[in-house]
């Protein structure tokens, strides 16, 4: 079963490669330089691979992050409440909403569901906007999601309601 | 500094990052939370371990739920989280294959370093190493494999001791009672001993084959059967089939669906395709949308399977008495990825060929040093076109290794938000109605609740095209 040890010429041979050979050693260590600089910028407050502490209601819907909507409610946020979400979460855009606008906005009606099962309210002060919202998104899931809470003669002017956002 | 102590230094700046990522994702409910409930409920270590010999009639995995209980127990002696004890578990692996790897390859010149630099984002940039950190059942079986079956070879570089059959025996036996893929820590053993590696003695192989023989004996005591086709999902050509439809297709003649499952192992190894089964690229072929990360995967595999091919070539022309002792464990390195496309039989997974994936590493290193070795006989010309290849090539396994930070994000976010469902405040109904269950997934769900991960929203948006397939 074992057999003699046994020497390559090739390990015998004087450490070649020189320049050529520690060039190729250049991708992982421009890794490592990437790296201890994202660590060193993490430090200064830029996290580009975190989400930010500061995350409001509004924006973890924007970021379909259900988890965290159910922390933030748990932890006494309202789910009716506008607050900022900061820009290119739904809109190029920072804007003012409240999460069902948020949710409309980036067109998940499994949070919208979520939301009001938690508390969010779709009711005649606020489903007006989210239809005509959910309507110019082109959401025709959320759009007829919305349509059967309303009574069966409910149609509301679109032309008349304020966007959230401008762009 | 040695060059030994600079490979450390490279891998450990690599690792710590990676561990964090790890340690990132929470507790699964999915594969986790009933094994946890199970070790939890138990009265004691002993008629847990009667007992879960029989959980499964095609599966024998008696330390899962043992090892599992043991977790629970630390957490609660030490008041730690179970996130924070569960996932430190899983760091820990991590870093030991990482030690291992190294261990196994020996860097002890400046050209060790280099062909280091390459073939270490070979190691943990495989889409089959993913596999050992993204799921948990709630410790990756898939890791402890590896880490079982890369000791055993790294024992077999060393010489023999008297006690090499105990550690192998224990190795096998803890693989084998975790997992099914446990038997490639027997494989890694008989391939050592048939390459002649010196650690390798015959009385090893011979404890070991007598502990699989006793395995497979207790199997069949206890009717445990292997699942065949149609046992699990798979891919053939550009499609993904479910169970039932597997069965439906190939159960009656299934010769031709195993061939193809052991060279798709095989060929996922070596070129990143297919992935469980299907052919990304047929269906890019098809569509005309090739993928980045399709691309990437598939040329920086091609590139590195050509270098070990390479080395094969050239190297291994005499006969066994010939090799050097780097050359057996090349030889050994080939052969535990062949064997290993062979567990595939019913369904592709890269999970089942991870062991094979961290051999391919070795493999890669080996022939990555043996191609810097022959610069200085070369031309300047030949120097440089070889120093662009290899560059080249370490930079597209670096860029997929880096990915893995971002699939380990993006897992994390995932795993997370699958605790929404769990104990809803309009779904009483789906609560545990056992006290003891209900408070641990009450416990953990808390736990993970308090558990900040990054969400998808807030990296760049390139990377899916990139680094996810």
């Amino acid at each position: 079963m074992r057999a003699p040890e046994t020497t390559n010429p090739s390990d015998t041979k004087p450490a070649a490669g020189g320049v050529l050979g520690r060039a190729i050693a250049v991708p992982p260590i421009a890794w490592l330089v990437v790296s201890t600089a994202l660590v060193i910028a993490a430090s200064f407050g830029y996290t580009p691979f975190m989400t930010p502490i500061d995350l409001t209601l509004p924006e973890a819907v924007a970021a379909r992050d259900h988890l965290e909507i159910l922390r933030q409610i748990e932890s006494g946020a309202d789910p009716n409440r506008a607050e900022r979400v900061r820009p290119d979460l739904v809109r190029p855009g920072g804007y003012m909403m409240t999460p069902l606008e948020a949710a409309v906005a980036s067109g998940r009606l499994d949070t919208i569901e979520f939301l009001q099962q938690r508390g969010a309210r779709v009711d005649a002060t606020t489903l007006p906007d989210l239809l005509c919202f959910a309507k110019q998104q082109g959401a025709a899931d959320i759009e007829a999601y919305l349509r059967r809470q309303a009574p069966a003669d409910f149609a509301p002017r679109c032309e008349s309601v304020r966007l959230p956002w401008n762009d | 500094m040695k060059p030994a102590v600079l490979a450390v230094l490279l891998a450990a700046l690599i690792t710590l990052p990676l561990a964090e990522s790890v340690f990132q994702i929470p507790i699964q409910v999915s594969d986790s939370l009933e094994a946890i409930v199970i070790g939890a409920k138990y009265p004691s270590s002993w008629s847990l371990l009667a007992d879960s010999a029989q959980f499964s009639t095609t599966t024998f995995r008696p330390m899962r739920y043992e090892q599992t209980r043991w977790l629970l127990q630390a957490a609660a002696s030490t008041s730690l989280t179970y996130n924070t004890v569960f996932r430190a578990v899983h760091v820990a692996l991590t870093v030991m294959l990482v030690l291992l790897f190294l261990l196994a390859i020996r860097v002890r010149r400046w050209i060790d370093v280099a062909a280091f630099a390459v073939a270490f984002p070979v190691l943990i940039g495989i889409h089959t190493f993913v596999a050992m950190l993204q799921e948990a059942f709630p410790v990756n079986h898939f890791a402890e494999v590896g880490v079982c079956a890369l000791a055993v070879f790294v024992l077999a570089r060393q010489s023999p001791k008297w006690f090499f059959p105990a550690i192998v025996c224990v190795l096998l036996a803890f693989a084998l009672s975790v997992i099914e893929s446990g038997a490639m820590v027997w494989v890694v053993a008989i391939c050592c001993a048939a390459a002649g590696m010196r650690g390798m003695t015959r009385s090893s192989v011979v404890a070991a084959t007598v502990l699989l023989g006793i395995y497979l004996l207790v199997r069949h005591a206890l009717d445990i059967t292997s699942p065949g086709i149609g046992g699990h999902g798979s891919g053939f050509g550009g499609t993904f089939y479910s169970p039932e439809e597997l069965t439906q297709r190939f159960g009656a003649h299934p010769l031709g669906f195993i061939a193809y499952n052991v060279a798709g192992g095989l060929a996922s190894l070596l070129f990143s395709e297919p992935r469980q089964g299907v052919y990304s690229l047929a269906i890019a072929w098809k569509t005309g949308e090739p993928h980045a990360v399709l691309l990437i995967n598939l040329v920086s595999s091609i590139a590195t399977s050509a270098l070990i091919a390479w080395y094969a070539v050239t190297h291994l022309r005499g006969s066994r008495a010939g090799w050097s002792d780097i050359d057996r464990m090349f030889v050994v390195a080939c052969a535990v990825m062949v064997v290993n496309a062979a567990l595939n039989a019913a369904y592709i997974k890269d999970e089942i060929i991870s062991v094979g994936g961290l051999f391919y590493a070795v493999a890669a290193f080996i022939a990555i040093r043996g191609l810097l070795e022959t610069i200085p006989q070369r031309r300047l010309v030949a120097s440089a076109l070889i120093a662009l290849f290899l560059m080249t090539d370490a930079g597209l396994w670096t860029f997929r290794a880096a990915g893995l930070h971002y699939v380990l994000r993006y897992d994390a976010f995932k795993t997370r938000n699958d605790w929404v469902e769990l104990l809803r405040p309009d779904k009483r109904d789906d609560w545990p109605t056992d006290p003891q269950e209900l408070a641990i997934t009450r416990r953990i769900r808390d736990e993970v609740i308090l558990r900040s991960v990054a969400s998808p929203s807030f990296m760049p948006r390139w990377a899916d095209r990139y680094w996810v397939e």
